[in-house]
């Protein structure tokens, strides 16, 4: 049996699922948000690990082939303000789920895509850029810091310019209001200061010029590149993620000695999938990140790339394509 | 040095997310099936799978997820 772990709101998975079905592949979909609907346990001496769903009783120790470990829903994330407890609750209720997630490592002989301990280390961009460098990717003169004269010595030594991104989720969410927080183009920081950036450390990198995007999709050995353009095909100049219309993403091929490293890359950090961003620029492609657990519906809908279809086959195959 | 009101530099470019939170959506013209595992839209009156829809998301996490989803958070936090 393969498992997923997900959210209901998460599409990707829909996708994933669609194909199952179409295949009559036994699966089982566990929305983690709703655990807390569901009867599970776990015994021993003879170990077992049941979830039930729908009524029926699934024991995971003598099933399951293959996890699919996507977007886990925390319990009461879909449930309005009004109607959720305190949050002292709501974190000690998180814990208690995580572990009984977490646990399913221990039944062995398992696939999982991605395992969630990579997943987590292959998160760290300091980690990624130093793999990266290593692989032989070309990686962007960078300086992570909090420190405002190293900043400024940077800026310095690339001419002037330099890109600023958060070092981990750039996401800010206010009692109100989220903000989100994109790649930034900086030329000055001598007004700015110095606590502002002593508070904590940011990505600093080299402007890259005349730049295309690329994202990488990478499904074990299978490649899925899209180019990043406006509808009139020229590259972005900005952050991408920013336009919100008007953009393209155009399946492509890359030069295979750059593929095989994506790949080489992905492998050596633990994952089966990653997304990873790269950047033309001069004719030369740079690594810029890896969202090891990153979003992949728009270009199974938008380029027709057949995503889905690859990590099913992966699940039933167990990695051996 | 007293930090209670300076916010990190980052900050200064922070721009605020498009779309409410699933939670806050209240989305009646949305429904997960529970027995066919996949979300189901109402659109034209009919309704449809979602990834099939021609609407495109529109949560949070949707504004966010392209191309940026470091949300599995150490797992969760």
């Amino acid at each position: 049996m393969i498992l997923i772990l997900s959210n209901k709101y998460d599409i990707a998975v829909d996708y994933v699922v669609r194909v199952l079905s179409k295949k009559k592949i036994d699966f089982l979909r566990i929305n983690t948000e709703d655990l807390i609907d569901k009867k599970v346990s776990v015994s021993f001496p003879n170990f077992s690990y049941i979830i039930t769903k729908k009524g029926m009783r699934y024991n995971l120790e003598n099933r399951l082939q293959s996890v699919w470990f996507r977007r886990p829903g925390k319990p009461f994330e879909f449930t309005l303000e009004e109607n959720r407890p305190r949050k002292s609750v709501i974190t000690f209720v998180e814990d208690q789920w995580h572990a009984f997630i977490e646990g399913l490592k221990s039944i062995e002989n398992v696939f999982w895509i991605n395992d969630p301990d990579k997943n987590r280390a292959a998160e760290n961009k300091i980690y990624q850029l130093k793999l990266a460098q290593k692989i032989g990717l070309q990686i962007p003169k960078t300086c992570i810091t909090n420190d405002k004269e190293e900043i400024m010595n940077f800026l310095e030594q690339c001419g002037g310019k330099i890109v600023a991104k958060a070092l981990y989720s750039p996401l800010i969410e206010e009692e109100s209001k989220d903000y989100f927080i994109f790649t930034n183009i900086i030329e000055s920081v001598k007004e700015i200061p110095e606590c502002e950036f002593q508070l904590a450390p940011m990505i600093f990198q080299e402007l890259l010029k005349e730049k295309v995007d690329y994202r990488l999709t990478i499904v074990g050995d299978e490649c899925f590149p899209v180019k990043v353009v406006r509808e009139s095909d020229r590259g972005v100049a900005e952050d991408w993620r920013i336009i919100k219309d008007g953009l393209k993403f155009v399946p492509c091929e890359l030069p295979k000695d750059i593929t095989d490293k994506c790949v080489e890359f992905v492998k050596k950090l633990g994952l089966v999938f990653g997304a990873i961003d790269l950047v033309k620029s001069f004719d030369k492609f740079y690594f810029l990140e890896i969202n090891p657990n990153g979003e992949w519906a728009w270009l199974q809908k938008e380029a027709g790339l057949p995503i889905a279809e690859t990590i099913v086959d992966y699940l039933v195959n167990g990695g051996i394509t | 040095m007293k930090m209670n009101r300076v916010e990190p530099f980052s900050f200064r470019f922070k721009r605020e997310v498009v779309s409410p939170s699933r939670a806050a959506l209240k989305n009646n013209d949305e429904v997960y099936d529970d027995y066919i595992d996949m979300l189901m839209v109402l659109e034209d009156g009919k309704w449809i799978y979602a990834i099939d829809g021609k609407e495109k998301r529109k949560t949070k996490k949707c504004d966010i997820e392209k191309g940026e989803d470091q949300k599995d958070d150490r797992i969760w936090r």
